[in-house]
């Protein structure tokens, strides 16, 4: 008899599905390694569930091919682990997995040669009282064992990503849907209890249905694969309204059928009640439904917008960051200018004067200590660029001034902006903080300052030492800040320039907060701008 | 007798260098400040010509060399810089300097340029 069963079809349906979203991921960006594994995956999950579904029919039908079938299905399980483990080899990016990897494959083209030429892991058929099906071969338990080793590896190098810190959001989210889309994959495995003869009855398609839409959900919702798939809202609802239709009438058929069975008749004022009723319920079933959709698909929780809120804000803190590192660079540009002269003319004058006494001493004097500046230079700009959490080291805050004020001279000069410092405790103060952020922090008001004296001015830096603060006020005789913006110069993403992303200050007060200190602003449009800053100074010691 | 020239650099380096390339030929006067510089012309009248930085501590050198030439109006002022900007080099221009040179420069250009101005 060739006549499907249930399970036959939802075998056939599913492998279907499965390919043609397969073939979809790899459409949509061809080049990409990682869509093309998937699309392996995909195939060989449906090899098995085709050939196997063919099977179903073939067995009962014409008996000579089908263990044919059997075996090519056979050959698409074992390779789902294998393309799995070489999916999150690609997706992990981790290197040492590299020659597991090459044993994966091993293991599947030698598994796949003895499936078809022996009988070691394929032996005949079992009955059951659904049907025929391949019975294990006297070696299949080894087959087994490999199997579930690389299908544990793959769990293994899931968890062990998703424990990274440094993971970002939205890979984050997208190892944990493939750990959920894993764990309900391997529910397929119960389908290898019926080859030892355990009455089981297969259900394969199920979990590897489920793997399909959820890895498809990672790729809507979290970008898996570098697809962008945008579902419209529209066709969504008509699915879902389609879907409730039809429910609907399935629903009015039955008990109508229910009620002529029941009472013998049926009327058509009992049908208009009943989809009354129906309708009555099914409206906010539909409505929640609607809703539910909506949050799965187009918006996320609370948690997650500020999370991505987060990662956002760490980025602009970035470029801020870069911002003020391509003006620091500049400035170290020409100040190695300085020392690079004198050595050059010290070389071009050696051979002349290799007798000369004196220009020997001066010369390994003045050479040895310009080298010594170009490369403290070069670590200034080389620690500036390096992301570190707050180190607090002692540090002599007068020098940190001079540098920082050093490293803008070029601008000084080109705005023509007089630099005034007045620092009257000028005996090396101590104070315990991180430099590089410090730096960061009085940059960002010093850039500030130059932006708002366009044509030029004064720019005042002054030091006061009270019993607990070191206060640093650095005036400028700019633009100054209209009051109404006062309160918001500190805000994040506030500006009324045109080029900025509003962060620079906000950083400033980060840095000075993380500091245990305070900064304070008091500005006269017209007139300049002042701000105040106040590090603690315990921990701090005069030395 | 040798020309006498100043040379005005907050930096040893730089210092060095010009002595080097000019103490041969010339006699040198050698300042590390603004304040040094004028101090200097006003204490010794045969000083010809001034080489000078722009970048100092404390002083811009534009603000120097336009005193030096509303009180000394034949005294030559050369400006040596590290900032190739065009800005820079007009307002030195419009503050009457007499020459521009942007570091790091050659032994040959700045002995050219000293000798074209004290002929």
């Amino acid at each position: 008899m060739l006549e499907p069963s249930f399970l036959t079809l939802s075998y056939i349906i599913c492998a279907i599905v499965i390919f043609l979203f397969g073939t979809f991921i790899l459409i949509k960006s061809p080049r990409n390694n990682l869509n093309l594994i998937y699309f392996l995956l995909c195939t060989s999950v449906s090899l098995w569930l085709f050939f196997y579904g063919i099977t179903r029919i073939s067995f009962n039908a014409f008996p000579l091919p089908s263990m044919l079938l059997t075996k090519l299905a056979y050959c698409g399980v074992t390779f789902i682990p294998i393309f799995t483990f070489h999916y999150l080899y690609i997706f992990t990016k981790r290197e040492k997995f590299k020659y597991l990897l090459y044993l994966a494959y091993l293991f599947g083209f030698i598994s796949s040669y003895f499936i078809f030429h022996s009988k070691l892991i394929i032996d005949g058929t079992n009955q059951f009282s659904w049907g025929l099906y391949p019975k294990a071969g006297r070696l299949h338990y080894i087959y087994l064992c490999l199997f579930f080793i690389f299908v544990f590896l793959n769990y293994l190098v899931v968890i062990k990503e998703l424990s990274n810190e440094h993971l970002d959001y939205t890979k984050k989210n997208q190892s944990k849907y493939l750990i959920l889309a894993l764990s309900i994959l391997s529910f397929a495995s119960l389908d290898f209890l019926p080859n030892y003869g355990i009455n089981f009855y297969p259900i394969g398609y199920l979990p590897s249905f489920l793997f399909i839409l959820i890895t498809g959900l990672a790729v809507i919702r979290y970008k898996l694969m570098d697809i962008n798939v945008v579902i419209n809202k529209g066709i969504l609802y008509s699915i879902l309204f389609t879907l409730f239709s039809i429910t609907y009438i399935l629903i009015i058929v039955i008990l109508e059928k229910f009620t002529q069975l029941t009472f013998g008749y049926s009327r058509i004022s009992i049908s208009v009640i009943i989809a009354f009723l129906l309708a009555l319920v099914f409206m906010p079933v539909r409505h929640r439904l609607q809703c539910y959709l909506d949050r799965l698909f187009y918006k996320g929780s609370q948690e997650e917008i500020l999370q991505i809120n987060k990662q956002l804000r760490q980025e602009l803190a970035l470029v801020e960051k870069y911002k003020t590192l391509a003006t620091l660079s500049s400035g170290i540009a020409h100040e190695v200018k300085n020392p690079l002269t004198a050595l050059m003319t010290f070389a071009e004058y050696l051979p002349k004067k290799l007798d000369d006494k004196d220009f020997l001493k001066s010369f390994s004097r003045i050479v040895g200590h310009e080298a010594r500046r170009i490369n403290d230079l070069v670590h200034q700009l080389l620690d500036y660029g390096k992301p570190s959490p707050l180190t607090l080291k002692d540090t002599n805050i007068y020098k940190l001034l001079d540098d920082t004020l050093d490293a803008l001279n070029s601008q000084f000069i080109e705005k023509r902006i007089n630099v005034i410092r007045i620092f009257p405790q000028r005996n090396r103060y101590q104070l315990t903080i991180d430099a590089n952020q410090i730096k960061q922090a009085l940059l960002n008001i010093f850039l500030n300052a130059i932006e708002a004296m366009p044509h030029g001015g004064q720019l005042t830096i002054s030091t006061f030492l009270d019993k607990d603060n070191f206060q640093i006020s650095i005036r400028d005789t700019g633009l100054g800040i209209v009051e109404e913006n006062l309160p918001h110069i500190f805000d994040p993403f506030f500006s009324t320039k045109d080029m900025s992303t509003g962060l620079g200050l906000s950083i400033t007060q980060t840095i000075i907060q993380q500091h245990k200190g305070k900064i304070d602003v008091k500005s006269q449009a017209g007139i300049g701008t002042e701000f105040i800053l106040q590090l603690p100074i315990y921990n701090s010691e005069r030395i | 007798m040798a020309k006498k020239i100043l040379i005005c650099d907050d930096e040893e380096g730089i210092r060095e260098s010009l002595k080097l390339i000019l103490a041969d030929h010339y006699e040198l006067v050698l300042t590390g400040s603004g304040a040094q510089c004028l101090e200097c012309l006003k204490n010794d009248p045969t000083i010809k010509i001034v080489l000078m930085d722009i970048k100092m501590p404390k002083t811009n050198g534009l603000d120097i060399l336009k005193e030096i030439k509303q009180k000394y109006v034949d005294m030559k002022v050369i400006i040596i810089t590290g900032y190739k900007s065009v800005e820079t080099a007009s307002e030195a221009a419009r503050l009457g300097a007499d020459g521009y040179i942007v570091k790091p420069f050659k032994s040959e250009e700045i002995q050219k340029i000293v000798k074209e101005h004290l002929c």
